[in-house]
């Protein structure tokens, strides 16, 4: 194509990619969904209470090679009032995070409760099961840790849900919750090792969350993809009434 | 009172029912009449005087014939005109506005006002025809007189009833017929816009809509207008201004100009009877619009005959749609230098020569459309080109004598004008002529239509659209291109154009629809692959490093 120069503004640029992921955070007051949110998308943590009236609405844009990554992410606030928002939160968004404060096991039965309504609104999305305040957890008793490590991984499979570890204050894993909604979702390969030692941040992913029951998936730019990733064929356990009781 | 009765309130039950809860302000239009001649009635005299001098205008002399045909078939017409306009145009109108300014309280003694109220709502009804104004005390009386008479009647107009004053009023009649011809010039004849070309088979209109039920929907719709192309414009319903015309001299002398200054007719019937009404009288139409559509039987002398009785000087808008027997007469070609649109398509009378002519008078052309007008060659296109610069639109797409038409035409048009619409369907361009007018005029032009220009090829358009030649293009014909094989660019170019939402849309035949859609699949298929792979590496990656980057 040597040709002359034309009336025009030269040759067309590269089209980059464009993904949109819609993430809901759940879970009882004061757990710490906006500081989870704000820390991700702004990276700054701040130790003051806020209580979040309805729904807060941040976006990440995350660039890489060829491909922009956009996180939208929903923050529903915990007070019982505002449930009625509940569908902003869950309907249309591909992955939900359903987030409880490892220092107070309460919020963790309350679970059941954000995940029967979650999963009622939208069935398709890809639970996550976040703990959160991992950096308090440690100073306390071993027995309740492993106690409380125990519970929330048996909720997990219940769930069939990713479990993770997270601390906002000291920035532990909260990159790889994010990271694995989106392996998650497009069914990527992920070799980020698990961490599976009660009293350390944990990390499990690889059994949980898998593909099957989505098919109808509500992610708005899903990609056409046939790869296949192999750990997460076979899940441990479809998501039983059990969680309801 | 009959009248109010069946209209408003739909029975005399409920009417009376309406009274006795005393909630006169149920209805908020009630109020109009009661106040609305209040005022009128505070100033008698000048509006008298008003309507006295506007009859006296120039528009006086009106043809004989038309208005005895008024007065035989006025009542009828004058009471479906002022209902029609009671409940179409008076919201609308700045009427409304004059009468909240001056509200008659009817709050304050609701029961006693009701009965007189429902008279004024009564009278709203009533014919236009009579003029005199009304007073509240007669509606009394007529109220007490007709209540005994009270039966289910077809409610007919009593001669002597007063019209509402605001009828008469010059200036608010020439509102009331503004909106009508507002509302009336959609009904201009006009070529059906087309969303998107009418799909060449099932398998094509399945490409071009991706979707069965539309496919489907597109294909047999194109089947049904094959059939009967003119069912769809003889829909349109018109009149509505003829209306006006038949309420009482002061409507139809307002009403005729706004009708003579929109000329269009779209059936022999209606043009050969205002030739023969224009033939009569001496009066010199200067139309802004002239529009006949599709009158196959009119013949030149026709026209000839009219031009004399219409002057050009305000003409905005020429069109002569598949009329081919007829050009313009001569005789207007000095005046035309407010004419904007001019769209003779299907015409075998225009040639080069007529269009030398007319293109040295057409200083303000915008828009010209001269598709299937067969005889025009390369000169007819270079002489309008070079003398009509602010053209925007040209058409000369054609069916037959393709070779009358080269790149010189559209080269010429790149020169001398910024020419946005382009038609150059069935035309002889080639490849070169192409580049030189991309070169020339690519940044203006937004839709180019090249169907079946069968001898561009993939030297042309493909490596245009790679090199952005036609930056704010938005729609692109190319049905029928047998040469042209590469569709990648127009695929890579549209995704472009798509990820800045502001997606171009291609009309192309089944196969370069086909490679199309082929092309788009592959490419996307290499980006989701490209994108999945950047998307593992980013989340295998170390967090800690991205944790220090942000």
């Amino acid at each position: 194509m040597s040709t002359p120069s034309t009336g025009g503004n030269g040759s067309i640029p590269a089209v980059r990619n464009q993904v949109e992921v819609q993430v809901g955070l759940v879970g009882d007051a004061q757990v710490g969904k906006t500081s989870l949110m704000v820390k991700y998308v702004q990276n700054i943590y701040d130790k003051e209470y806020t209580q979040t009236l309805g729904v807060n609405f941040l976006k990440r844009k995350v660039s890489i090679r060829s491909t922009d990554i956009i996180f939208s992410i929903m923050d529903l606030g915990g007070q019982r009032e505002f449930i009625n928002m509940l569908p902003i939160a869950t309907v249309g968004s591909s992955v939900i995070i359903f987030l409880f404060d490892l220092t107070r096991p309460e919020t963790l039965s309350s679970i059941k409760e954000w995940y029967r309504q979650a999963y009622g609104l939208n069935d398709s999305a890809i639970p996550i099961l976040v703990g959160t305040k991992y950096d308090l957890l440690i100073d306390l008793d071993p027995e309740y840790q492993e106690q409380i490590s125990r519970t929330s991984m048996k909720y997990a499979q219940v769930m069939n849900a990713p479990l993770v570890f997270c601390s906002t204050a000291k920035s532990i894993n909260i990159q790889k919750i994010f990271k694995i909604a989106l392996a998650k979702i497009f069914n990527l390969t992920l070799t980020i090792p698990e961490i599976n030692e009660i009293g350390d941040p944990l990390l499990v992913y690889k059994h949980l969350g898998s593909q099957q029951r989505r098919h109808h998936s509500s992610s708005q730019d899903r990609k056409s993809n046939n790869m296949r990733n192999s750990s997460s064929s076979s899940s441990s356990k479809a998501p039983s009434p059990g969680v309801n009781s | 009172m009959k009248l109010e009765r069946i209209s408003s309130n739909g029975s005399f039950k409920r009417g009376r029912d309406i009274q006795s809860l005393d909630s006169p302000c149920t209805r908020p239009s009630k109020k109009i009449s009661p106040s609305a001649s209040f005022t009128s009635l505070k100033h008698k005299r000048p509006f008298k005087d008003i309507v006295r001098k506007y009859k006296g205008h120039l528009y006086q002399n009106d043809c004989i014939s038309s208005s005895s045909k008024v007065k035989a078939t006025r009542p009828d017409l004058s009471l479906k005109t002022s209902q029609n306009f009671l409940q179409n145009n008076l919201p609308t109108t700045p009427v409304k506005k004059a009468c909240n300014e001056y509200i008659l309280t009817p709050e304050a003694t609701p029961l006693k006002n009701t009965p007189i109220e429902n008279a004024w709502a009564s009278s709203r009804i009533v014919s236009a025809t009579s003029l005199s104004i009304v007073t509240p005390t007669d509606f009394k009386n007529d109220l007490v007189d007709e209540f005994s008479e009270l039966r289910l009647v077809q409610p007919s107009i009593v001669q002597h009833r007063p019209t509402h004053a605001v009828f008469e009023i010059p200036e608010i009649v020439e509102n009331i017929i503004r909106i009508v011809v507002s509302l009336e010039s959609a009904n201009i004849p006009k070529e059906r816009p087309c969303l998107r070309r009418s799909p060449q088979s099932y398998e094509h209109s399945l490409l071009m809509y991706k979707d069965e039920e539309r496919a489907k929907k597109a294909w047999t719709q194109s089947q049904l207008r094959q059939q009967s192309p003119l069912a769809i414009h003889n829909k349109n319903k018109q009149g509505t201004l003829f209306s006006c015309m038949m309420v009482n001299k002061l409507w139809l002398n307002i009403t005729r100009p706004f009708l003579f200054g929109n000329l269009h007719f779209k059936s022999v019937h209606s043009f050969k009877n205002f030739l023969r009404t224009s033939q009569e009288t001496n009066q010199v139409i200067k139309p802004s619009h002239f529009v006949l559509h599709k009158l196959h039987q009119i013949t030149q002398p026709d026209i000839e005959k009219l031009s004399s009785r219409v002057e050009c000087q305000n003409l905005k808008w020429l069109e002569f749609y598949v009329c081919p027997r007829i050009t313009p007469p001569l005789a207007w070609f000095d005046n035309l230098q407010k004419l904007e649109k001019l769209i003779i398509p299907g015409n075998k009378h225009i040639d080069d020569n007529f269009l030398l002519r007319l293109s040295q008078n057409l200083p303000n052309l915008k828009h010209l459309d001269l598709r299937a007008c067969d005889n025009v060659s390369d000169s007819g296109v270079v002489c309008i080109a070079s003398n009509c610069s602010k053209l925007k639109n040209f058409n000369i797409g054609r069916h037959r004598q393709g070779n009358l038409i080269t790149s010189v035409s559209l080269v010429a048009l790149g020169k001398y004008t910024q020419v946005e619409t382009v038609g150059f369907a069935g035309c002889d361009i080639d490849d070169a002529g192409i580049w030189e007018f991309a070169r020339l005029n690519g940044e203006n032009v937004k839709r180019l239509s090249l169907n079946s220009c069968h001898l561009l090829s993939d030297y042309s358009l493909p490596i245009l659209f790679a090199l952005n030649s036609f930056p704010n293009l938005a729609v692109l014909e190319i049905r029928n291109l047998d040469k042209i094989t590469d569709v990648r660019h127009f695929v890579k170019y549209n995704l472009w154009k798509k990820s800045m939402s502001a997606p171009i849309l291609i009309e192309a035949c089944e196969r370069i629809t086909k490679l199309i859609d082929e092309e788009e699949n592959r490419i996307k298929r290499i980006n989701s692959f490209i994108a999945l792979k950047d998307m593992t590496a980013w989340a295998n990656a170390d967090d800690e490093m991205q944790d220090k980057l942000w």
